[in-house]
């Protein structure tokens, strides 16, 4: 039997380790095992040398000036060295609590942040890690020191989810801390008032951020996959409402899917850009979107 | 609403199940956390009204599917169908006629027995049954007459105990069984209620003779009619049904006989059986004299003998008595029947000639004392009812006392006192006939007008020109013309005249007759309890030959009859009660009876009365109900012959299938509901 390392992005087998780096460089490790081209290729702008041109290289790369006298075909090669700044911005409000299955969206977007750090200091990005609820709680500046993810990886072990959620406050507060351009990845399931939530976007993106929502469901939430009578419970607010799941289902879904829509065009008005993860759904699937979408953002 | 199987309405207790499945699973709601409510709470804040509503109508309907299996199950029946605010009407006929004399196995008559049933009916009636009673026999007595209310402008209903108070059963009946006019009473009083259910009762002991004598309308289609049979069978009646006298006015001392007849109703031949005839006269003169002849008759069972009765010769005045046979039977009242004999003179009539002549042929009076007379001068006929007696103008008017009928003829002027005597004999309820010719004018009428003796304007004489007047048309109903009503007895239109008097009638005046052209021929006007009756010619042959005519002796005995009350049935008139109007002749306009007759004999004004119950009522034979239904084309409800109050039919032991059960419409309710409740269950969020 082969060993298939795509399964250690497992959000579930993830779940049940203990140790959070390991976690992120087993998702990282698996994720890039199943690459077939190296997502590194392209992300430093410093020229190292020359070399000779093999079939495949990218013309971009082809030094004319060279050919013109020597006749030959030489590409660049340059030193891999970063410029960008990730910032992690993760929920760490109640409503991240909801666990319906294995993960809950607070360790699914821990999880996540991780593997993310990880992935941005192995490409000696700076990154940065704040933990918001209604205010911001913690925060680390964004590095690129190899101890950095420790440090990444020590606060988010040590959180615990606030009650409330406040955008209007904590976004504002966050994009205080995000003082140089870079890339912005929100880790949260966005449960706010929308308009408070585009305003800290706003703010975001006035400061030239690249913003990523990576938008955490549980699928309770998203699905409302259950028959029978329920007791809802509020993990924020503590209100309960008691009814037949399945009588309301078809409701339900209609206003997840009216608020999911109003939210979408309102992140694409602002170019940001907003990727779905439910949380019994692999890791890998959230890397690759967040990969492309920084590739494309060069 | 009443229920077969009672006991099945225990199963409501099963209304508590869905109640308790419902508080059960509100128990047993599993707790699941979400990031938020935002969601939920919009769906549910948006449906909340509509699930609230939805929720208890589910409940209802879980409720309604127990309750309606329940109902089900234990078979509801109704006792009486009837619209929400319509009234029921309720027609009650109860036969009153001489067989509901006859005593029930209890002891009670048959009329109170049957009296007693209705008082249960109106007793347990519901709130919205009005009652229409009539007791019935050859008439209809309804013991109500319609009240107007005069705030609604419509008949009153009596209340409940209003009704029980006047219901009470009449102390004897003697009347005889005509089911026609009850039910055309009946039909009417149906027609005329309210919108609703309509019932008929009708309480009889269903006598096969009161069947075919009247043809009757059919009651409308919803009528259900409920037959309460009160009769007995086996009854044994012996009766005497006919004591019928040759002539019941006879000359003093002359003598006749009476006709017997008596039935034999009963299973037994009767032998021996003892009829005994007694008269009595009140007569001062004779002196309180009576007579008993006593006879003996063996009759067979279910026929009929008569017997012969030669009476001795009659003094004067009035007989009156019983013929009666001495034995004791089920039906007491049929064993007498009253009988009336009177002797005395004719019908006095006293003719006025105006044109005395020393030959009584010249006389205008002449032909008519003869045709009264039917015997030479200075004879009577032994049998002529009347004896007529003539005057001339100048001679004194003698005492009118004694005189049934005065005549006048073609006369010219009367004394004043005269006119004034004649004015009160009228008024008193004597009869004038008046014959007009060439000396009767205006002028010469004027006294009798001024007493109110003439019957319109005197105008002259109308002679005829090249044809002859002729009578054109008369009122075939009237009774002095009814039995010309068939011109094979008789054409009126084959008399001529050759001249008449013009008179233009008085408008409280009725023209009998008329001539071609109009003119009036016979007149009639009613002054105090006597009559005016004016012939437009005259009875001689100065204008007409109608003397010669095989018509005129009838037409002058029809006026004169019609003056004296012999048309009406004479001195000693019979009747029978059994039918509500008698034909005097055939052909002839029906008199109505008097109402509140009883059997006897009785003195009227200016005639004495015998009143006899119907020999059909001794004829005890019965119909079926089916007969009786089918004669009428009644609408019998199934459970409606009986011997009691009308009580809702049961079903025993549950096994039996009543005809107004519920359950088919409660089966539907419940499948109606279980659908609605499926309907509504998926439709409604928890």
């Amino acid at each position: 039997m082969t060993f298939d390392p795509r399964t250690l992005a497992d959000p579930v087998f993830f779940s049940r380790l203990d140790n959070l780096e390991l976690r992120a460089r087993g998702i990282v490790e698996g994720f890039m095992h199943g690459l077939h081209r190296s997502p590194f290729v392209g992300f430093s702008v410093e020229f190292a040398s020359h070399r000779e041109y093999a079939q495949g290289d990218d013309l971009r790369h082809v030094n004319w000036k060279l050919y013109s006298r020597t006749n030959r075909l030489y590409v660049k090669q340059f030193d891999a060295e970063t410029n960008m700044n990730l910032y992690l911005l993760l929920d760490v409000s109640g409503s991240m609590d909801c666990r319906s299955k294995g993960v809950s969206k607070m360790e699914y977007g821990a999880a996540l942040a991780a593997a993310l750090a990880h992935l941005a200091l192995k490409q000696h990005d700076a990154v940065g890690l704040i933990l918001l609820a209604d205010e911001v709680i913690e925060h680390i500046p964004p590095k690129a020191r190899p101890h950095q993810l420790s440090e990444i990886l020590r606060l988010i072990s040590n959180t615990k989810p606030r009650k409330a959620t406040s955008a209007a406050r904590a976004f504002p507060q966050a994009a205080e801390l995000c003082k140089h351009r870079g890339i912005v990845v929100v880790l949260s399931d966005l449960f706010d008032d929308l308009d408070s939530l585009m305003q800290g976007i706003e703010r975001l993106r006035f400061q030239n951020h690249e913003v990523i929502l990576f938008h955490l469901w549980d699928r309770y939430e998203r699905d409302l996959p259950l028959e029978g009578h329920y007791k809802f419970h509020d993990l924020e607010t503590g209100e309960i409402l008691t009814t037949q799941a399945d009588g309301v289902r078809d409701g339900y879904l209609a206003e997840v899917r009216k608020w999911q829509s109003e939210l979408e065009i309102q992140c694409r008005n602002r170019s940001v850009d907003r990727v779905e993860l439910v949380t019994d759904e692999p890791l890998d699937q959230a890397l690759l979107d967040y990969l492309v979408r920084r590739a494309k953002s060069f | 609403m009443s229920f077969i199987q009672i006991g099945f309405l225990g199963a409501l207790a099963a209304l508590a199940i869905p109640i308790i499945i419902h508080l059960v699973f509100r128990q047993r709601a599993k707790k699941v956390e979400l990031g938020t409510l935002r969601f939920l709470r919009v769906v549910l804040e948006h449906n909340a009204r509509r699930r609230r509503v939805m929720r208890w109508l589910l409940l209802m309907l879980r409720l309604a599917c127990v309750g309606v299996l329940a109902f089900l199950f234990a078979r509801p029946y109704l006792l009486a169908s009837r619209a929400a605010g319509e009234k029921q009407t309720v027609v009650v006929l109860i036969d009153q006629s001489a067989t509901m004399e006859l005593a029930q196995p209890d002891g009670a008559r048959s009329i109170e027995r049957a009296v007693s049933i209705v008082h249960d009916l109106v007793s347990k009636a519901g709130n919205n049954s009005r009652f229409e009673i009539a007791f019935f026999d050859h008439a209809i007595h309804p013991i109500f007459a319609p009240v107007m209310d005069a705030e609604k402008s419509k008949p009153r209903d009596p209340g409940r105990n209003e009704i029980l108070t006047k219901l009470v059963a009449p102390e004897a009946c003697h009347g005889g069984t005509d089911y026609g006019v009850a039910l055309e009473w009946a039909r009417d009083t149906l027609a005329k209620a309210p919108a609703g259910p309509r019932v008929l009762h009708i309480l009889t002991d269903l006598q096969q003779s009161g069947l075919a004598w009247s043809e009757v309308d059919e009651l409308p289609e919803d009528v259900t009619t409920h037959l309460h049979d009160l009769g007995r069978s086996a009854v044994s009646n012996l009766a005497v049904t006919e004591a019928r006298p040759e002539r019941s006015w006879l000359r003093p001392d002359e003598q006749t006989s009476l006709h017997v007849t008596v039935y034999n109703g009963s299973p037994f031949t009767a032998n021996d059986l003892p009829v005994v005839l007694k008269l009595a006269s009140s007569s001062s003169s004779t002196g309180g004299r009576e007579i008993t002849l006593r006879e003996q008759m063996k009759i067979e069972p279910g026929t009929l003998e008569s017997k012969r009765f030669d009476l001795p010769p009659l003094a004067d005045g009035l007989w009156q008595g019983t013929v009666s046979i001495e034995t004791e039977d089920d039906l007491p009242a049929d064993n007498v029947r009253h009988v009336a004999l009177l002797a005395s003179k004719p019908y006095q009539v006293l003719l006025i000639d105006g044109r005395a002549s020393a030959s009584p042929v010249l006389s205008s009076t002449y032909f008519f004392e003869s045709a009264l007379r039917l015997a030479p001068a200075g004879e009577l006929y032994s049998a002529s009812p009347f004896e007529p007696r003539t005057i001339e103008p100048g001679d004194r008017l003698p005492d009118l006392t004694k005189v049934d009928v005065v005549v006048l003829s073609d006369l010219a002027e009367m004394d004043r006192s005269d006119v004034r005597a004649l004015a009160d004999f009228v008024k008193a309820g004597g009869g004038l006939l008046v014959f007009t010719g060439e000396n009767v004018t205006a002028e010469s009428t004027a006294e009798l007008a001024a007493a109110g003796l003439t019957v319109g304007q005197v105008q002259g004489i109308q002679h005829a020109t090249d044809l002859p007047i002729r009578l054109a048309n008369w009122d075939s109903k009237h009774p002095i013309f009814a039995p010309f009503s068939d011109p094979q007895l008789g054409d009126l239109n084959r008399l001529s005249f050759t001249a008449c008097t013009k008179i233009a009638p008085a408008a409280d005046a009725q023209v009998l007759a008329k001539y071609r052209g109009g003119l009036p021929a016979v007149l009639e006007r009613r002054v105090g309890k006597g009559s005016v009756v004016w012939f437009t010619s005259t009875c001689d042959r100065r204008w007409s030959d109608w003397i010669r005519s095989r018509l005129y002796l009838p037409l002058a005995y029809q006026l004169l009859g019609h003056q004296s009350g012999l048309s009406a049935g004479g001195r000693v008139r019979q009747e029978v009660l059994e039918t509500q109007g008698v034909a005097v002749l055939p052909g002839m306009a029906p008199k109505v009876r008097p109402t509140g007759l009883s059997p006897g004999v009785q003195a009227q004004d200016g005639f004495t009365l015998v009143v006899n119950s119907s020999p059909r009522e001794s004829e005890t034979d019965r119909a079926t109900a089916e007969e009786f239904a089918n004669r009428f084309g009644l609408k019998i409800a199934d459970d409606a012959v009986e011997m009691q109050v009308v009580q809702p039919q049961r079903a025993i032991a549950g096994t039996e299938l009543v005809d107004s059960e519920l359950w088919p419409w409660f089966a539907g309710l419940l499948l109606a509901t279980l659908l609605a409740e499926g309907l509504v269950a998926n439709r409604t969020a928890g």
